[in-house]
């Protein structure tokens, strides 16, 4: 983005005065629906059904007047007899694991796919390919036998985190082997010649001189896998027991109760997304960063 | 620099390899078994029926409909995602006031993840509470069932399309931020500028980029489930089913795994088709700078 | 071979290092490494007391569930009472198939709880053909004091084969009207099939939805309420009897008539109770189930034999017990019978007081005091009718059933024909 300030004017895409303006209403208006849907559902998670009716999109009044504006919030916790902080806890022990897995797994491979003269680069590649099209449910169940037979070995291994953890390494990484892999092929390889020459070993240089290079890669790998596996709700909600279970599919199982309490849904939907999306704002500049670098040069 | 050293090779290479093939291809090798079986009700006692499921596949008149929609979806995730994420990088990178502000912002729908999305948008159309109806009463007007069998389709669309404008968007936004400046310089001596410019120069400049969208629009545009399984459910009388949902529902509600994974294979077969065809359409001599 | 180990160590710290600049909360990674490397470790249980017995129940009694609090209590007061017990509650809510998907897979893989209140007939079949399952007789025999106050009736309808399950709460269907609405209208409650079509028109004059029905998620209930009274008890009970096909038309003349609210395509279950309970809806035909969660004073529910030309005996209802109390034989063995201990504690006399006093039709013979007038009107419909059979739907196959209640908002609408409609499932009846 360093180009920014140098050369601004000549690229406005319409021309002269009005084409700033035009241009300004059009990114305004996609703004706007990208924010108003999380405004709308953050405002009527403060508010009850009739309220959600009466005044849709006006400031929550009801629960103020009486008080307890969090009474949504609070009804939440009867959902599950587990609060939902040991949630979270679960949701980021399992989506941390994974993303630890996958960077691990994927650098590696991503190293060999980028930096070796490999005579099957391209099967590879294709192999990576075509597992990103397999959809979750054709797996889910095969790999319950698998996990099954895993479990014979190891005793508490059924419903244990890893259970998850697993199928969303194995899930995740083909993106993460890619994205990994062009982003490796945009480092310069004088460093690693020079290494060379000072005598260091191939796992010397994927240590000292790959991995931290990448390190902007990771990043954003890493938040759009972590994202993917926090947002998951098939494989946790059938492989693991209740108190194992993340914070979003415990959720989750808001709108399927037999209520219809829409301003508690409300409060589900806002729960679940406010902590990805501090995530998201507060690192977003590796995230853009890194995750391009790597399709761009792909 | 080129390593050639076998070991490392096999020893950094295979753990990543192993772990897809057991936990993704493994599944899918009995997936491919299971299609000619009568797998029901998780009964392990089965039996293999021949070509049987293959052959309710094609007298299925909901696949026709899934597949209809499965195209709907392709051709809208191609074109309006690709091409709002295009038109909206061009000109969010045409601007200075503002620009990291929206880069923020447009990436907001891809943290979400999309059973809230979908819930989200169900509580937006629903009749009774909903808050499109909510504005309607507000003004006076008749309330209005939304979700009918010809406008599901569209309905499930929408969220889904927005969803991912902005990962796109943000994608192509780099990658144009990497298009050297004295390209648009010369350019701009030629006299080319605003959308000729857009058209000859950035577009083409960055057509390896669209390409790589491209084929992760239509991986991604067949795996869409959780938006639409949770605003329609597939409904009204199917008309919003697509394969995934078919797939779930054939698996997991009516109970059978056979048929369900028959619909499965068809999915990859899919996938693998339309990703060989994409490739060789979007295939050109990438630009050099 | 050890430079290797090296590498790896050094590549744990790296990558340890970079998943805590992703900001994804240092705790949860920094636990993992260790596992990580070790890669199918198994999770590392906190060994308290050795000797503690640990138990998973698994029901659908969670969230908004009628009966939630209840079960937690019952949970809560076994482990008080027995300190060397713990019980995890692993319950699932049962609407959009996730409790069904959760015990079936559960069962498949070789992950089944040690206790499980779930759905007996075909829904609960997987569970049966798992050989899992162990049976209560002996055990019936053996601690009379304990059977003798569960319903002999109730036990024989649950029995598959042999006695998986023990019944708990039962059921009965019916039709709930708001008295309240009628009366207000001037609205004669139906008693044929003219008066329901008159009733029709006049909601529906008034802005009021008549019937509040989800052909999406659960029209079950009309189909097995409508099937009864065109072909009584033996028409409902046969697979695609002759009187089938007509009683699914009545439905489609319902639905021509705009008997049904608006968006009763699209519209989920529990939004039509809201939709009976808000009084913007006359009629709804639903089970016991769904009493709780109406007006319990101005609400009632009778029979639904108004179809002109039905052979039903008229006050035949759907009812019977659809859910039970299952044990796992081998974890049972495993725990020395603590499993079945906490069933015969969750099914005594006091606890089952106190599952009914929130709702249900009693398995167990007990007295239920305080109920509301709704509840008593069900008791009354139940306890007067002279015919009562179980839903069509725990007779067939799932799927060939699952292909009639999904296929009939192609037939309301025209789509389908009824036959053509039967003739599909038959077709997966097997």
């Amino acid at each position: 983005m360093k180009n920014k300030s140098t050369y601004i004017p000549e690229k406005m895409f319409f021309k002269g005065k009005m084409s700033k303006v035009a241009t300004y209403i059009i990114l305004s208006f996609w703004a706007l629906t990208t924010i108003a849907p999380l405004l709308w559902v953050l405002l009527n998670s403060f508010k009850n059904n009739d309220e959600i009716i009466s005044n849709a999109l006006g400031l929550p009044q009801m629960y103020l007047k009486t008080g307890n504006l969090f009474t949504n919030f609070e009804s939440l916790g009867r959902f599950s007899d587990n609060n939902i902080f040991r949630g979270f806890m679960n949701s980021f022990i399992i989506s941390g694991s994974a993303l630890f897995g996958i960077l691990l797994l994927s650098s590696m491979a991503a190293f060999v796919l980028a930096r070796f003269k490999f005579r099957f680069t391209k099967q590879v590649t294709a192999y990576l390919v075509a597992s990103m099209l397999i959809p979750q449910f054709a797996v889910i169940v095969p790999n319950f036998v698998i996990m099954r037979e895993i479990a014979k070995v190891i005793p508490n291994f059924q419903g244990s985190y890893m259970t998850v953890i697993i199928p969303h390494v194995a899930a995740f990484c083909n993106f993460a082997i890619l994205m990994l892999t062009s982003f490796m092929k945009t480092i310069p390889a004088e460093l690693e010649e020079a290494a060379i020459i000072d005598g260091c070993s191939i796992p010397g240089i994927f240590v000292k001189i790959i991995t931290p290079l990448s390190i902007p890669a990771f990043v954003s790998v890493g938040i759009m896998v972590f994202l993917w596996s926090y947002n998951d709700l098939i494989t946790p909600l059938v492989y693991l027991t209740k108190v194992n279970l993340p914070v979003t599919v415990l959720i989750s199982q808001v709108q399927g109760l037999y209520s219809t309490d829409y301003g508690a849904m409300m409060a589900a939907v806002t729960i679940t997304v406010v902590p990805v999306l501090l995530l998201y704002v507060f690192s977003q500049e590796y995230v853009i960063k890194g995750l391009t670098a790597g399709a761009v040069k792909g | 620099m080129v390593f050639k050293d076998k070991k490392y090779m096999l020893l950094f290479l295979t753990p990543a390899i192993l772990l897809i093939t057991v936990f993704l291809y493994y599944p899918l090798y009995k997936t491919f078994v299971y299609s000619f079986t009568n797998f029901s009700n998780w009964s392990p006692k089965f039996s293999y029926i021949g070509l049987e499921n293959y052959k309710r596949l094609f007298e299925d008149p909901v696949i026709l409909v899934s597949l209809k929609n499965t195209g709907i979806l392709l051709l809208g995730t191609i074109i309006v995602e690709v091409g709002f994420a295009l038109v909206l990088a061009i000109l969010v990178d045409s601007i200075r006031k503002g620009f990291k502000f929206f880069r923020m912002v447009y990436f907001f729908p891809v943290v979400i993840s999309g059973t809230a999305i979908g819930l989200m948008f169900y509580l937006a159309v629903q009749y009774e509470y909903g808050l499109l109806n909510g504005l309607l009463t507000a003004m006076g007007k008749e309330k209005i069932e939304w979700i009918t069998e010809q406008s599901s389709m569209i309905l499930v669309l929408i969220p889904v399309l927005w969803q991912y404008v902005g990962f796109y968007f943000v994608i192509f936004l780099t990658a144009m931020a990497s298009i050297p400046q004295d390209i648009f310089e010369s350019a701009e001596l030629d006299g080319i500028t605003g959308f000729k410019k857009a058209i000859f120069i950035t577009v083409p400049m960055i057509w390896d980029v669209i390409a790589t969208v491209i084929g992760l629009v239509i991986a991604g545009s067949l795996k869409v489930f959780d938006v639409v399984f949770v605003m329609t459910g597939g409904g009204p009388l199917d008309s919003s089913q697509l394969l995934s949902t078919w797939l779930y529902q054939q698996s997991f509600v009516f109970n059978n795994q056979g048929y369900g994974s028959t619909i499965a294979v068809a999915i990859i077969v899919l996938g693998l088709l339309i990703y060989v065809l994409s490739s060789k359409l979007t295939q050109r001599e990438s630009v050099n700078y | 071979m050890k430079k290797f180990l090296k590498v790896i160590a050094l590549m744990l710290v790296v990558a340890f290092s970079v998943s805590m600049i992703a900001g994804c909360g240092a705790k949860a990674p920094a636990a993992e490494p260790a596992k990580e490397a070790a890669k199918e470790e198994p999770k590392k249980e906190e060994p308290k007391k050795a000797e503690k017995i640990k138990m998973r129940a698994s029901s659908f009694f969670t969230g908004g569930d009628t009966w939630t609090s209840v079960w937690q209590e019952g949970i809560k007061d076994y482990m008080a009472k027995n300190p060397n017990v713990e019980i995890v509650d692993d319950s699932t809510p049962a609407a959009g198939d996730a409790f069904k998907t959760k015990i079936n897979t559960d069962f498949a893989s070789g992950n089944e709880p040690d206790i499980v209140y779930g759905f007996t007939g075909a829904i609960g079949k997987p569970l049966v053909d798992s050989g899992k399952l162990m049976a209560w007789e002996d055990e019936l025999a053996k601690d009379t004091e304990w059977s003798k106050n569960i319903s002999k009736g109730a036990l024989e309808y649950i029995k598959a084969g042999k006695q998986y399950a023990i019944p708990y709460i039962g059921f009965y269907e019916g039709m709930f009207y708001n008295k309240d609405l009628f009366e207000k209208h001037n609205v004669k409650v139906p008693t044929n099939w003219d008066e329901l079509l008159a009733a029709v028109d006049a909601f529906n004059k008034v802005g009021i939805t008549p019937i509040a029905c989800s052909f999406a998620e659960e029209p079950h209930y009309i189909i097995e309420t409508f099937l009864l009274s065109m072909g009584g008890k033996e028409g409902h009970d046969k697979p695609f009897d002759e009187s089938w096909a007509p009683a699914l038309d009545k439905i489609k003349e319902l639905y021509a008539k705009k008997a049904f609210s608006k968006d009763a395509l699209t519209i989920k279950q529990i939004a039509c109770q809201q939709l009976m309970k808000d009084k913007k809806a006359a009629m709804f035909i639903s089970g016991s189930w769904s009493a709780a969660a109406l007006d319990g004073e101005k609400t009632s529910i009778m029979p639904v034999n108004l179809l002109p030309g039905g052979k039903a005996e008229p006050t035949s209802i759907i009812a019977g017990f659809s859910t039970g109390w299952y044990v796992t034989e081998a974890l049972n063995k495993k725990t020395n019978g603590e499993a079945v201990k906490f069933v015969k504690f969750m099914t005594s006399t006091d606890r089952a007081a106190k599952f009914f006093k929130v709702g249900g039709v009693p398995a167990i013979n007990t007295k239920v005091e305080g109920a509301s007038p709704l509840f008593n009107d069900g008791v009354a419909m139940l306890n007067g009718a002279k015919v009562a059979t179980g839903p069509v739907g725990d007779t067939m196959t799932q799927e060939s059933f699952t292909t009639i209640w999904k296929g009939l908002a192609h037939v309301v609408t025209g789509k389908k024909t009824s036959t053509q409609l039967l003739d599909e499932a038959k077709k997966l009846a097997k």
